[in-house]
């Protein structure tokens, strides 16, 4: 027998001693454990049973997984468009809001880092609700429950949303827009409803700019005539506690708008001089369509300058009528990706305005 | 409604002891006799020995203890190492050298010999690399060029993070080309895995075989008179697989022929650049921090002192070592020296499950026992994470404890389907009728829809990937970065 044999058989051994040793005494104190009541949540030493999956929430919580499932929180880390953007997520600096570790334990207003497990639910139950201890954390205390959730100050506020949605700066834009002190994230896009059996909650299905109703809301457009007969096109941020449009690159909101002769035909415009903000392939489009304007945040070191419309402000534009012109149609259109054709699944028509001009 | 895990329900604790138990005998074999792997005859490679099993929680109070490290106030020393990065020029001074830029290198702006007049100008002035660096964020693509073309000249490594950032918002290729030139000059070859994707191209295709044809003499391999668009290629990978295993440039060219003779960069201003990117990682916004991950993680072992230092950090904040972490574990082996800082970390509530993948990419061969212990962690992102650090480390002992985790239909699905990525990258069939368990588990996820058809699809590729380096080196022309540049 070899050195080296012998110290592996005399290692092995001792092993064998202290497994079989540990083994017993873990029995025995299982053992022991079956017999004694359960201990109540508020014992000292309670050690709360970590959950895992938004799944395990549904048990209890079917209404409020209806309304969450299929939304984009739900969808964020396998949202085609997201994944197209991010390049299959090899961009990892979106992996850590699109598939988010519990915000609580990652700390609040400060931004979330990624996790790896459960991609199908994206931000899921357990992104907001896991308390920093891994207990459930919610608005109220319910030692009843068997989630047994405890009330967290910070719970629904926008320093836990900002976690993520600062990074393209929305919770430092409703900082200094007048909702704040007034209304919070909360507000607009997880109202207070009423659930079976009397209970007050809040609806999980967190609208935002994938939503007409809410893009709507946003905004006010207007199209009118001035008095030296240019036309002219206003948006005001009324609804938006934040820019309008808000977040960075793939968002865009743009101004159209075309002149008509008497036959009902497009007439040609001359002279208008596009703001650098307008992309060259962007100025002059199909069935005498100019965009005029566009709203949008500039991507990394994109040349441009940032053009989102602040909180309550409001801002015009002027275009000189061709001769002619009997009529003018106007749109306000919203690119979820800026570089999308007008047919393109990703652009909606918020608003359409006319204005006739004999 | 239950706490616990629906898709995996609690085992009876005499049980978990056991298993616990049969672990901690297989770990301490395996730790003490690393010659007992043998290879079968299907290419399976199988421990000799107990089959391992992984513990339960029970065991989670004796797992392998964690070497301790000296602590260190990492932003601190970064904001004292971050005065030696060089001054950016004041506002006048950067109109006079813009000025200079677009007059020697804008084509059509002036005279050829005016411009000419201004290049030299601008070359003897004590701030023209600032001024180059500047450059590369110009509007026309030219001076771009042109500013990537000086720097790579000029032999001053504290222009590589600016050439770093650059090459990864850079959209015309062109550029691309000189930005991955100027930086293999400069001692870093992350730029050579796109060179011979610019082959490709007629704009691109003989300055991008001119630079490939200097960056190999310089490794000193071997070419032929008339080398070939593959046998370029070929040499290029060589170099580039160096670069990435190594995190050092390979040289060994005609002496005096090397710019940067081989060394790993080094100088107070270059620190000071990096230390002053790191100082980005508290930050709430992720743009600063993005810019300083995709930097340091292109640089090799340049930045390596400064992660060491990141990776200590026990501040408030957990996001100056996470953020190192994440430079870290995309460096792979280059940082593999950095394994016992990494390791300190496995049990940090945030970065554990990061810091377990890192110990693979590293392929710290210390981690092992830590990760066996950690696949039957009640959390299932640290029992993803140890079986994905598994299959980075390629150990053959770790076979068995993942099969067991595998065929455990109680354990949840998101540790099944990583611990079989891993299971593929180590049990390698030698032909289609030879079992191929981990790949197997994985397409069939796939066909029945099974699990996040990305991630699946993402595994699946990169098992096949690895798989076709590990046989032989891989020929095919690298695309370039506009193609699959991971942060565009």
């Amino acid at each position: 027998m070899t050195l080296q044999t012998s110290i592996r058989l005399t290692l092995a051994g001792a092993l064998i001693a202290t497994v079989v040793g540990t083994s017993w005494a873990l029995t025995r104190e299982n053992d022991a454990a079956e017999h004694d009541p359960a201990p109540a949540a508020a014992d000292a030493g309670f050690v709360p049973a970590r959950f895992t999956s938004s799944k395990q929430c549904r048990e209890c919580h079917q209404d409020v997984w209806d309304e969450w499932h299929g939304t984009q929180h739900q969808i964020a880390y396998e949202n085609p468009e997201v994944r197209k953007l991010s390049n299959d997520f090899r961009t990892k600096e979106c992996q850590a809001c699109h598939l988010p570790k519990p915000v609580f334990q990652t700390g609040l207003a400060q931004r979330t880092l990624p996790r790896v497990t459960r991609p199908d639910e994206g931000v899921g139950c357990l992104s907001c609700h896991e308390g920093p201890d891994g207990r459930i954390v919610g608005r109220h205390t319910v030692d009843d429950a068997p989630c047994t959730p405890i009330a967290h100050t910070e719970f629904v506020t926008a320093t836990q949303c900002e976690t993520c949605h600062n990074q393209h700066g929305t919770t430092d834009q409703w900082r200094e827009s007048p909702f704040f002190g007034k209304q919070d994230c909360a507000d607009c896009h997880m109202p207070e409803i009423d659930r079976a059996g009397g209970r007050k909650g809040r609806s999980h299905v967190m609208p935002g700019g994938h939503d007409l109703a809410t893009l709507k809301a946003a905004g006010r457009f207007e199209l009118e005539r001035g008095d030296d007969g240019a036309v002219v096109t206003r948006l005001t941020n009324v609804g938006a506690g934040h820019n309008y449009p808000t977040e960075e690159r793939s968002r865009a909101l743009d101004v159209l708008v075309r002149f008509l002769g008497d036959d009902g035909r497009p007439l040609a415009v001359a002279g208008f001089e596009h703001p650098e903000i307008v992309p060259e392939h962007m100025r002059e489009l199909e069935d005498g369509w100019l965009c005029i304007y566009r709203y949008r945040s500039p991507y990394r070191d994109e040349p441009i300058p940032n053009t989102q419309l602040p909180s309550g402000e409001s801002l015009a534009q002027t275009v000189t009528p061709p001769d002619g012109a009997a009529r003018v149609e106007a749109r306000l259109m919203y690119r979820r990706n800026p570089f999308a054709p007008d047919d393109h699944p990703e652009v909606l028509t918020i608003e359409e305005r006319t204005l006739e001009l004999r | 409604m239950t706490a616990s895990n629906p898709a995996r329900p609690s085992r009876p604790r005499g049980d978990a002891a056991l298993r616990a138990a049969a672990l901690t005998f297989a770990v301490a074999l395996a730790a003490c006799s690393p010659s007992d792997a043998d290879a079968t005859t299907d290419g399976e490679v199988q421990p000799t020995g107990t089959s391992a099993e992984p513990p339960s929680t029970a065991a989670d109070a004796r797992l392998p203890s964690v070497p301790s490290i000296e602590p260190v106030d990492a932003l601190s020393v970064f904001a004292e190492r971050a005065e030696h990065a060089p001054t950016p020029p004041d506002e006048a001074r950067e109109t006079t050298l813009r000025d200079l830029v677009e007059t020697a290198f804008l084509p059509g702006y002036a005279t050829p010999r005016l411009a000419g007049l201004a290049r030299d100008e601008l070359l003897a002035e004590d701030d023209a690399t600032r001024a180059l660096e500047q450059g590369l964020r110009h509007d026309d693509a030219d001076v771009r060029i042109q500013c990537a073309w000086q720097l790579g000249q000029r032999a001053d490594p504290t222009a590589l993070p600016p050439l770093v950032a650059r090459l990864r918002d850079e959209v015309d290729r062109r550029a691309q080309l000189w930005i991955c030139d100027a930086m293999w000059r400069l001692g870093c070859d992350t730029g050579l895995e796109f060179l011979p994707g610019y082959f490709r191209y007629e704009d691109t295709a003989n300055d991008a075989g001119r630079s490939a044809m200097e960056r190999i003499r310089h490794a000193g391999l071997p070419l032929s008179e008339q080398p070939t668009w593959e046998e370029l290629g070929a040499a290029i990978v060589e170099i580039h697989d160096h670069w990435r295993l190594t995190g050092r440039p390979l040289v060994g060219g005609p002496e005096g022929e090397t710019p940067h003779g081989g060394e790993t960069p080094t100088s107070e201003a270059l620190y000071g650049r990096l230390a002053k990117m790191m100082l980005e990682f508290p930050r709430e916004e992720l743009r600063g921090v993005d810019i300083a991950r995709a930097v340091l993680r292109s640089l090799g072992r340049v930045g390596l002192p400064l992660l060491r230092t990141g990776l200590r950090d026990r501040g408030d904040t957990v996001r100056v070592r996470f953020h190192t972490l994440e430079i870290v574990e995309r460096l792979g082996p280059a940082a593999h020296d950095l394994g016992p800082e990494v390791l300190a970390l496995v049990d940090d509530p945030i970065c554990a499950s990061l810091a377990l993948r890192a110990l693979g990419e590293l392929g710290y061969a210390q981690a092992l026992p830590h990760l066996l212990a950690r696949l039957a962690s009640e959390d299932p992102e640290i029992a993803v994470a140890a079986a994905a650090g598994l299959g980075g480390l390629r150990d053959a002992r770790a076979i068995a404890p993942l099969r067991t985790v595998l065929d455990d239909a109680e354990r949840s699905i998101d540790e099944r389907v990583w611990t079989a990525a891993s299971l593929a990258l180590l049990v390698v069939p030698d032909d289609d009728d030879a079992p191929d368990p981990g790949l197997s588990f994985l397409e069939h996820l796939l066909e029945t829809d099974g699990y996040h058809r990305p991630t699946l699809e993402e595994l699946v590729d990169r098992t096949k990937r690895e798989r076709r380096l590990a046989s032989s080196r891989w020929r095919a022309p690298a695309p370039g970065p506009d193609e699959s540049d991971e942060e565009r």
